[in-house]
């Protein structure tokens, strides 16, 4: 941070209490960045400080929007008694804030498509609308923005994990992977998502050089010094290959190049880490052992069970610090998932969600509504049962986001989003309240808050016009 | 496209020219159905039709142009209640418009377009895995899931293959572990003559010069082979390392490798088009008939240089669909094009709800148009038989779902049926399935299905307000699906499309969301399938719906021969390909519309064969630079 800079980030974190936090987050707004204020032409080159205690970022999403009536509360102030849907957050009320009046601008700019709600969801960005030959998202999503930083102190930069495989085709014009993806590395190049929790337990928690043990004996990771001689080699290769192709086959290899400097960036890290003395609670060593059981015996059924292995998952990545930022799919936007394993439910999320001509259906949307929000519920009991070294919780020590594209189902509306943020950042944030924004205000208003809160020191995501001061404010 | 409609009547000046000389009874037929809304000064819809003239192929006009096609063969316009033009006269249209986009040479292809280089998808991975190794099984499951789809609809679209970090780490792990349980003889390894370092050494290096051809599909350098042995030296002189592990990271890395991972082709530089070389002609031809690498024959064919001979790339392609191999390829790409494969994900009935669909009905479903199309082939029969026949492939499980009476025996059996409610793919349960509802039949998921997966017209999306009711009413709920849809249809918003979806999807009523026979609706209402399309002509139930979808013969053969060029190329079709696929459906109907001469027509087209470098600009990275929002940069390299 500049030396012009009053009060440093380090001095935000130790102040869990509520007379510091206030501020503070003010002083981390860019000057003449107040919220609602616009944005200067340039931006000054972000730099990551981290936290003295780390501090994560979840982002989850919420599709085919909600019931909304009986989602948002009806007023600004501390959160009672929630809305019918959103009951199983009670426990949690004092740990949440919900947020009224987001809205992300760059995906009204076409139509009422899904795809381009989704794909343009993180990175507040115009889609571009394309059949699949030239997918361009417009921007990098805000994890992976600040996944590039955090990478710096953690074995992985994000984890991606999704409960729907990718679905592939043509929708009215719209490249239909567009809908699987909410991550992007670049405005070309989406993240793929775990759909698996073995693996995805596997790639997080495995030993380099060892046979994976969650995922069973297909898995045969090559030790450090394999891996770094094959990454060399296959380096070259590609760079001589780039001059022999055509223009549109050297971007292709860049995205392999890419890719194998990531993985050599990676294997770097895990070998400093691996000569560290890292202080991993115990406890945690238990928990991954543990949940390694699990996974290996999961039969890939139950749907619930399968949620709930992927949300232990993050749970114990953050636990280990394995990565400070990851997102988490309930399902893509358009969310063909069949969730009949309710009681009295026979249809697919996205077919209840146009419930305009049938009250049976609106039945079924809240109750699959309801079964997100016990997920989420499941999540943040979880995140709040494990103390971490700074007398926190895992919860307090991190920002859980979930929301949605649109706000109802039904008639694809896309201002005031449903939008909850459990957590304090680390203490910066002061949750147990309902809070209303002004009309409109841009969703990258809380994507750079949270960015800031992370230790990323940028003044600016792509629509921002400041970061939202009210998330401190008691 | 609205505006650039605008635009070009502000750039055309001399179209008035142009616009004398077009044939009369065209421009007649256009001035009578189209001018007299979009004219000059009406426009209306934004589309200004009259100061277009005549259609050319100049590339500012071929847009407008492709607009004004698309609305005539899809029946879209002109609208309801003025008159309309018979599918003849619509045909007739069509082809004029087409002849022109051709421009003055003719309706010969002259621009190959060009494909991005391929990465194997999962399933090409396996096969190739399987073909060069003898390691069967799906190792490639550890990899994220392709990203399946695209222009095209396929999932070996080039453009929606994408390479991550996530996917490379797995690859590394993988090439390691199919190379650990390889059979010895397919790493074609040479024994060392003595049990020394050197011998040792020169023994890997042998067999890596056998192994590589093979493994990268190409002849390769004595560089490409010695940056192999590096990787070998380097792991040999480490601790704890055999020389049989060092030789086991050479063969992974081999298979790391772009020019393994990649389907490569080399880019000749200029703008003209070029021939593919033998190799990579033997690649593609592999890549499309069996999704895995070329066998030894037509490696030896593409080494002898015959394979740009094309009685030899025919000979080629013959004796590669008669091969086991070849059956891969139709599932895909009927499972594919179908949306049948996707059963397999669980979409469509739920088996909750529709006990009687368990694993085996849903394996048949799948399996049905796969054995259907290669009986097509196999038997070369008319790709007509997928709209109407008088057989059907079942096994015992679908002989009990369609109530043919006895079981036809093991597997599937050819049986005839009679009363035209079977026989094509309109009758077929997985088709109907997996346009269903995970509760019931949809009427609206049928029609855009057959819209969009056999007349190539999908319908627009919905507009951008679905009307919603306050609160739905118990006696909506209690409604029929045909009336509640009637109701949804009266709104004006929505009855431009749905007037073309529904009557389509209700001519379908019959089937039952497994695709089972029936008289009666969810509600036990008495069905009406009876359906009038915009175009006024009125059916009743599927056997007549077939009837009317053969009158439109022409159109879907097109289909299906776009379907099948963008799987070959694995990519989608372009404007520049019409001529080319035109010209497969003229050979295919002068033909009687045999299946074997539709794979023999894409193998021999100009975009199977040739390819151009891309029109679109070196700078890689414009995106970024012109993205909406000034991004905020981060420092991309690791901190001290």
């Amino acid at each position: 941070m500049s030396p012009s800079n009053p009060i440093s980030r380090r001095t935000c974190l130790r102040g869990l209490g509520v007379t510091v936090a206030l501020p503070l987050l003010e002083a981390l707004t860019p000057r003449g960045l107040g919220a609602g204020e616009p944005a200067k032409a340039s931006s000054p080159e972000p730099k990551f400080k981290p936290p003295h205690a780390p501090v994560r970022m979840l982002l989850m999403n919420l599709p085919c929007g909600t019931y909304h009536k009986e989602w948002q509360p009806d007023a600004a102030g501390p959160l009672g008694e929630l809305k019918p849907l959103l009951k199983p957050l009670q426990p949690y009320c004092t740990d949440m804030l919900l947020l009224a009046n987001l809205w992300n601008k760059a995906a009204t700019a076409d139509s009422i498509s899904h795809y381009a709600n989704e794909a343009g969801f993180y990175t507040g960005t115009v889609v571009k609308k394309t059949a699949g030959a030239d997918v361009d998202v417009g921007g990098i999503s805000v994890d992976q923005l600040a996944a590039r930083c955090t990478s710096a102190v953690t074995r992985f930069p994000s984890i991606n994990l999704n409960m729907q495989a990718p679905v592939g085709g043509v929708d009215s014009g719209w490249a239909r992977m567009y809908d699987n993806q909410l991550s992007w590395s670049s405005p070309t190049t989406p993240v793929p998502n775990e759909i698996d929790p073995k693996r995805a337990f596997d790639r997080l928690f495995r030993t380099p050089g060892q046979k994976g043990e969650a995922g069973g004996a297909v898995t045969m990771a090559l030790s450090e010094d394999d891996k770094k001689s094959v990454l060399d080699y296959v380096l070259n290769d590609a760079t001589s290959l780039r001059f022999k192709v055509s223009v549109s086959d050297q971007r292709k290899l860049d995205e392999y190049l890419t890719s194998v400097r990531d993985v050599e960036r990676q294997l770097e890290r895990e070998i400093k880490e691996l000569a560290k003395d890292r202080r991993v609670d115990p406890a945690a060593t238990r928990a991954v052992g543990q949940l390694g059981g699990m996974a290996v015996a999961f039969d890939g059924r139950d749907h619930t069970n399968r949620t709930r292995l992927m949300l232990d998952i993050i749970t114990l990545a953050f636990w280990t610090d394995s990565t400070r930022v990851a997102s988490f799919m309930f399902g893509n936007e358009r969310n063909d998932i069949n969730y009949s394993f309710i009681d009295g439910v026979k249809s697919t999320h996205h077919e209840s969600s146009h419930y305009t001509e049938s009250a049976e259906k609106l039945v079924q949307y809240r109750k699959i509504n309801l079964w997100h929000a016990d997920q989420v519920a499941y999540l943040l009991g979880r995140m709040k049962g494990i103390k971490e070294a700074n007398g926190g919780t895992l919860l307090d020590n991190s920002m859980v986001f979930w929301g949605g594209t649109l706000s109802d189902g039904n008639t694809h509306g896309r201002e005031n989003l449903p939008v909850m943020l459990a957590g304090r950042g680390g203490g910066v944030i002061r949750p147990g309240r309902s809070i209303v924004l002004p009309s409109k205000t841009p969703l990258c208003n809380l994507f750079l808050t949270m960015m800031q809160c992370l230790g990323v020191e940028s003044d600016r995501f792509a629509d921002s016009s400041g970061v939202l001061a009210d998330l401190a404010k008691g | 496209m609205m505006r650039c409609a605008l635009l070009l009547c502000l750039a055309i000046g001399s179209c008035a020219q142009a616009a004398a000389a077009a044939t009369e009874s065209e421009r007649d037929l256009l001035t009578h159905l189209c001018i007299s809304c979009h004219s000059a000064t009406k426009h209306k819809g934004d589309y200004d039709l009259e100061s277009l003239g005549q259609p050319d192929a100049s590339p500012a006009h071929a847009d407008a142009w492709e607009k004004a096609r698309e609305a005539i063969i899809g029946q879209d316009m002109p609208p309801e209640g003025k008159p309309q033009p018979s599918i003849t006269e619509r045909e007739h249209l069509a082809a004029w418009i087409d002849a022109a986009l051709d421009g003055p040479d003719g309706a010969e292809p002259k621009d190959p377009g060009w494909v991005t280089i391929h990465r194997l998808t999962r399933a090409e991975f396996n096969r190739t895995i399987a073909d060069l190794l003898g390691v069967e099984g799906n190792p490639a499951e550890a990899f994220p899931a392709d990203n399946a789809g695209g222009n095209g609809g396929f999932d070996n679209n080039a453009d929606g293959l994408f390479v991550s970090p996530l996917l490379l780490d797995r690859l590394l792990d993988t090439a390691l572990s199919v190379v650990e349980r390889a059979r010895p003889e397919r790493l074609q390894l040479v024994h060392a003559e003595k049990d020394t370092p050197q011998a040792r050494r020169r023994a890997v290096e042998q067999s890596l010069t056998a192994f590589l051809p093979r493994a990268w599909r190409h002849p390769v350098t004595t560089g490409d082979v010695q940056a192999l042995v590096r990787i070998y030296d380097r792991a040999v002189k480490r601790n704890n390392v055999t020389h049989e592990d060092a030789l086991h990271l050479a063969y992974a890395a081999a298979l790391t490798s772009p020019n393994f991972i990649f389907r490569v082709e080399e880019s000749h530089g200029g703008r003209d088009p070029w021939a593919l070389s033998p190799y990579e002609m033997a690649s593609r031809l592999s890549y499309f008939l069996w999704s895995s690498m070329p066998d030894d024959i037509l490696m030896a064919s593409a080494k002898e240089g015959k394979l740009s001979q094309p009685a030899e790339l025919q000979a080629q392609a013959r004796r590669m669909l008669a091969d086991p191999r070849a059956q891969f390829f139709i599932s895909q790409f009927v499972g594919q094009w179908l949306g049948t494969a996707a059963l397999r994900d669980g979409q469509g009935p739920d088996a909750k709800q529709f006990p009687a669909y368990d694993e085996a009905l849903r394996s048949a479903m799948i399996e049905e148009p796969v054995a259907f199309m290669q009986s097509l082939i196999r038997e070369d029969r008319s790709l007509l038989d997928l709209i109407d026949c008088d057989y059907a492939y079942v096994n015992a499980e679908l002989a009990r779902l369609y109530d043919l009476g006895s079981s036809p025996g093991e597997g599937f059996q050819r049986v005839q049926v009679s009363d035209g409610r079977r026989g094509g793919l309109v009758g077929m349960a997985g088709v109907l399935a997996a346009t269903s509802r995970p509760s019931r039949t949809s009427p609206v998921l049928r029609g855009k299905w057959i819209l969009q997966e056999l007349l190539s017209t999908p319908p627009p999306p919905p507009p951008p307000v679905v009307p919603p009711l306050p609160e739905a009413t118990g006696d909506l709920a209690k409604m029929d699906l045909r009336h509640r849809l009637e109701r949804h249809r009266a709104d004006p918003a929505c009855n431009g499309c749905h007037q073309r979806i529904d009557p389509l999807g209700f001519g379908l009523e019959n089937f039952d969301a497994l695709g089972r026979w029936r008289d009666h609706g969810d509600q036990g209402e008495q069905l009406e399938t009876v359906g009038t399309l915009p175009s006024g002509e009125t059916f009743n139930g599927p056997q007549e719906l077939k009837k009317l979808l053969m009158k439109r013969k022409e159109r879907i053969v097109t289909t299906v021969v776009e379907r099948m060029l963008s799987y070959a190329l694995g990519r989608g079709i372009e404007r520049y390909d019409r001529p080319s696929v035109r010209r497969i459906v003229t050979a295919l109907a002068a033909d009687g519309y045999k299946a074997r001469t539709l794979i023999a027509e894409i193998v021999a087209s100009l975009p199977f064969r040739m390819k151009r470098n891309p029109t679109i600009s070196p700078a890689a990275p414009a995106t970024a630079a012109t993205a909406p929002h000034p991004m905020p940069r981060i420092d991309l390299e690791p901190r001290p």
